[in-house]
């Protein structure tokens, strides 16, 4: 046993190296995941670093167009109507608004691939129930959704994720079901139950590992869009409340001022839109590099057009 | 193929009851029902009174079978606030959505399955690069942030379209492309890898041997398959549209139900929300039967199940 | 047929290559053949032997990339096919050279009628007018042997059996009278009994027609019954051409003597064809000077290190070895 998993690190090892070449070759895929590095810093650090100079009251900047760094490079992206850093107040939103759609992506990726499993596993009639549930959620709308059950409950961050999360739970279920009803039937379950593996064995120790890949590809698209949606909720004003703020809040606010200080609803939404478009550049590319079919493309030299 | 349809038709029907019961015990879960359909600041007297007068007193199950028997007369409710029935209001609230999102899936239709096919004819080349990086920023932008950036540039500084309202073309240009972003960005997506799969296949190759001409390659062989899972993504796009409508109509001041369903949502108008609710998804339900019927239409290999 | 008239179709060191970044698989290394109007050529090899893609070459279907032609030239009636521009090819494709796939319910397009599928290859070379084309594709239904041809040609691929499918495969590759036929394993998805009849509505056609005919088939069976010339193809390389008879009654090549010995096993009851020792080379790195050495019992030092000579061993009859000579003369 104990070769056997000397020898697996190996192969994960080899692969990961493999993998950092590959998204070295990619030039814009290497940019998506440094941009998502440096976001990951900002909600990590930001509010710490930066909360002072969010929340600090600068008349004489009030409404300073961007560009300017006459009050500090802080200011380089102007400030708003109460003359606070737009620079520090974005780093200081991105942890509300980044945080929010991980974990809720993260809440829907376990429940949904954990329900895809049981209903790829257990059986039939299990299976058909848990997917007509999805289907229930998958035909409506996500944002209605959300709308409708903001508007009945409170809009607090912790119903929000949970709706959010909702909303995305029938992606990871189908995908998990598909690949678990494919890998079911392949040798190496049959031989793991032959050797009298328990179910929860097969299940968590065969299919988790070959599903992984897949859902962790769907998980970065899902960011993207969760965070659509919350920025489109909070935008609408029935997501995240003030004072607490995120980059779709900011917008919603900056919308009243657009013909006096344009940049206090334009750098919050580019912010909202570099990450998700590097949230989904990143997922493309993880769909292709994870693909034995398409890797090829990654791995093609340059210019070798013939 | 007619139990290909009846399956999928009761489950798509399946759906929309599971939906219409959710909602029902979903507003009855939350404590006092009474707090969706009065405003917050109402005295304890007006909220019993409405309690009692609307039977919200009486065992949920008990409400639910007059909901149910309301419901099957249209009747969806009364908006308090707008002194109308709501399924009245969100009827006429309907067909300027219906536009709006009709012309938007058109254009992001056809515009999406020209750039896609022209991707796949090259993949890696700079046509393909280019619409990549083109349609995931346009799946990946935020609709609200485009709306508005969009009034800015062509509505405060250029003048050269309406901000807001419902009227000639003019009025029709950005809400339009503002709702056409995202389904446009991922249906290049989906037609670009299903065209690379068509092209790849077996069939193409017998069509090149045959010597048919390399537009007919594209736009009718590999074309024709791979509009088996455009139409399949289109339809779930199409239900997403919902989605921007809600956003694009509140930010360009189209009366439809997007709209609509905010606004009430804003003054706490339950009536309207539930009736949107509904309306909305009956309509998904009819869509989706559509959907499988143009599948049906387009597979004979469903067709002759 | 003449043995000196001009080749209708000629491959000449041929070298293709399938590029990723990480590896190069050489498909095929410098293979060379010709056929001459009318015959039947035989192109015999394992899978992975680089056959199928020998012909794609052919039909200019390979997709670049990955795939590279990397050497070589395919002259067709004179004509140099590669340098050609592929518009003013394809224009000839259907009309001069047809080719039969191997699974003919991937290489049938699975949304359009059977009937619609023969008809465009008529107006994609001239016919205006659909109706005539679609009587053309009943005739030619009813031609390679389909009943009921005027409803069948109203029925989507799905519909058709495995045989009847290669029947209408067959149709729409001859139907503008091919000079050359070209027959991926036109047999190997079917049925046994099945694979006899195509086969003989293949050589009848043929004759009718009189197309010459690229067979490509890993089954020594067929191509005894079927060809005329045969070129045995191994790792990307053809080791050894020459007329049916002599070269199955007499090869000059280890390899071709081992595919027959190892036939017999198929008359003695056994089930499969017991595979010669060792398995086939890794394309992506093959071996060093003759690729067959590692498997041949008749390998010697010079095999391991030199790339083996094209040795004439008679009139007509070429192999590439370098003990050709001696297993010729029953070494």
């Amino acid at each position: 046993m104990a070769q056997i998993t000397a020898e697996q690190e190996a192969v994960a090892i080899r692969r990961g190296l493999s993998w950092w070449r590959l998204l070295l070759r990619d030039p814009i895929a290497l940019v998506a995941a440094l941009w998502l590095c440096l976001l990951a810093l900002c909600v990590l650090a930001g509010p710490e670093l930066f909360g002072k100079a969010a929340t600090a009251l600068n008349l004489r900047a009030r409404n300073l167009p961007p560009g300017s760094i006459e009050h500090g490079w802080l200011m380089i992206l102007g400030a708003d109507t109460l003359g606070r850093s737009m620079l520090a107040r974005l780093i200081v939103a991105s942890r509300n608004t980044l945080s929010i759609a991980l974990i809720s992506v993260l809440v829907a990726m376990m429940i949904g691939g954990f329900l895809g499993l049981i209903a790829g596993y257990i059986g039939r009639t299990v299976g058909n129930v848990i997917m007509r549930l999805s289907d229930i959620i998958q035909s409506f709308p996500s944002l209605l959704l959300a709308v409708v059950v903001l508007y009945m409950l409170e809009p607090r961050v912790g119903n929000l994720i949970i709706v959010l999360a909702i909303t995305r739970i029938p992606s990871y279920l189908r995908v998990t079901r598909a690949e678990v009803l494919e890998i079911r039937e392949r040798v190496f379950v049959d031989a793991a139950r032959a050797l009298g593996g328990s179910r929860a064995h097969i299940l968590f120790r065969h299919i988790t590992p070959v599903v992984a890949p897949t859902l962790l590809t769907i998980l970065t698209v899902d960011f993207a869009i969760v965070m659509l949606a919350e920025s489109g909720l909070s935008f609408l004003g029935i997501g995240i409340q003030p004072p607490e703020i995120t980059w779709g809040l900011m917008v919603a606010q900056g919308r009243n001022h657009l013909s006096q200080a344009w940049w206090l609803a334009f750098f919050p939404g580019l912010a909202i839109m570099f990450a998700t478009l590097s949230a989904n550049v990143l997922s493309n590319w993880l769909r292709i590099a994870t693909d034995p079919v398409q890797r090829w493309r990654l791995e093609a030299p340059k210019g070798g057009d013939a | 193929m007619t139990r290909f349809l009846a399956r999928r038709s009761v489950h798509s029907a399946f759906a929309l009851v599971g939906l219409i019961v959710a909602v029902f015990f979903l507003a009855r879960l939350t404590g006092d029902p009474t707090n969706l359909f009065l405003p917050l600041d109402a005295s304890l007297e007006t909220r019993k009174e409405f309690a009692h007068k609307h039977g919200f007193d009486r065992p949920a199950i008990e409400q639910f079978w007059s909901f149910v028997k309301d419901m099957s007369h249209g009747d969806l409710g009364y908006s308090l606030r707008k002194q109308r029935p709501a399924m009245e209001l969100v009827l006429e609230a309907y067909p300027t959505t219906l536009k709006l999102a009709g012309a938007t899936m058109v254009i992001a239709i056809a515009l999406a399955i020209v750039i896609g096919a022209l991707a796949a004819y090259r993949p890696g080349g700079v046509f393909d690069r280019i619409s990549g990086i083109a349609s995931l920023a346009g799946a990946s932008a935020p609709d609200f942030w485009v709306a508005i950036t969009g009034i800015l540039i062509f509505s405060v500084s250029l003048r050269w379209l309406p901000t807001s309202g419902v009227g000639g073309f003019p009025y029709w240009i950005m809400p339009i492309t503002v709702l056409a972003l995202r389904p446009f960005g991922l249906l290049v997506q989906v037609v670009r890898s299903s065209m690379l799969s068509a092209l790849a296949s077996a069939y193409v190759k017998t069509a090149r041997a045959k010597g048919v001409s390399e537009r007919t390659v594209i736009f009718v062989h590999a074309l024709r398959n791979a509009c088996l899972s455009i139409v399949t993504v289109a339809g779930d796009l199409t239900v997403g549209l919902i989605n921007g409508a809600v956003i694009v109509e509140t930010v360009f001041g189209w009366p439809g139900v997007g709209k609509l369903m905010i606004d009430s949502v804003i003054q706490r108008d339950f009536p309207i929300v539930q009736a949107s609710i509904m309306l909305t998804a009956t309509a998904i339900f009819l869509l989706n039967i559509a959907i499988d019927l143009i599948y049906v239409a387009l597979d004979p290999r469903i067709r002759h199940q | 047929m003449p043995d000196n008239a001009a080749p209708l179709l000629e491959v000449a060191d041929l070298k293709i290559e399938f590029r990723s970044g990480r590896e190069t698989v050489y498909a095929v290394n410098g293979a060379g053949f010709s056929v001459r109007p009318g015959e039947t050529a035989a192109i015999l090899g394992e899978s992975g032997s680089g056959k199928s893609v020998t012909a794609s070459a052919i039909m200019r279907l390979l997709q670049c990339p990955p795939a590279f032609i990397a050497g070589g030239a395919i002259r067709f009636k004179g004509d140099d096919v590669l340098a050609m521009p592929l518009n003013q090819w394809r224009r000839r494709c259907g009309r001069e050279i047809a080719m039969v796939f191997q699974d003919a319910l991937a290489a049938l397009n699975p949304v359009f009628t059977v009937g619609w599928q023969i008809a465009e290859l008529f107006r994609a070379h001239g016919e205006r007018s659909g109706k005539k084309a679609e009587a053309r594709a009943v005739e030619l239904l009813a031609r390679v042997g389909i009943p009921d041809p005027v409803n069948r040609a109203r029925d989507y691929p799905h519909q058709f059996s495995g045989g009847m499918r290669q029947r209408v495969m067959i149709a729409m590759a001859i139907a503008l009278g091919p000079d050359l036929l070209i027959a991926d394993e036109p047999t190997t998805a079917l049925d046994v009994t099945v694979q006899a009849q195509i086969m003989d509505l293949l050589q009848d056609l043929q004759k009718e027609i009189g197309m010459a005919m690229i067979l490509i088939t890993h089954d020594l069976g067929v191509v005894a019954d079927v060809a005329d010339h045969v070129a045995v193809m191994y790792a990307g390389r053809v080791v050894e051409r020459g007329k049916v008879r002599d070269v199955l009654g007499k090869p000059a090549h280890p390899y071709t003597l081992a595919l027959l010995e190892s036939v017999p096993q198929l008359q003695q009851n056994s089930q499969s064809l017991r595979p010669i020792v060792g398995s086939p080379p890794d394309m992506a790195a093959p071996p060093s000077g003759c690729a067959f050495h590692p498997r041949c019992r008749f390998a010697t030092g010079e095999c391991k290190v030199k790339l083996p000579p094209k040795v004439a061993v008679a009139p007509g009859r070429v192999a590439e070895c370098h003990h050709a000579k001696s297993v010729f003369n029953g070494g």
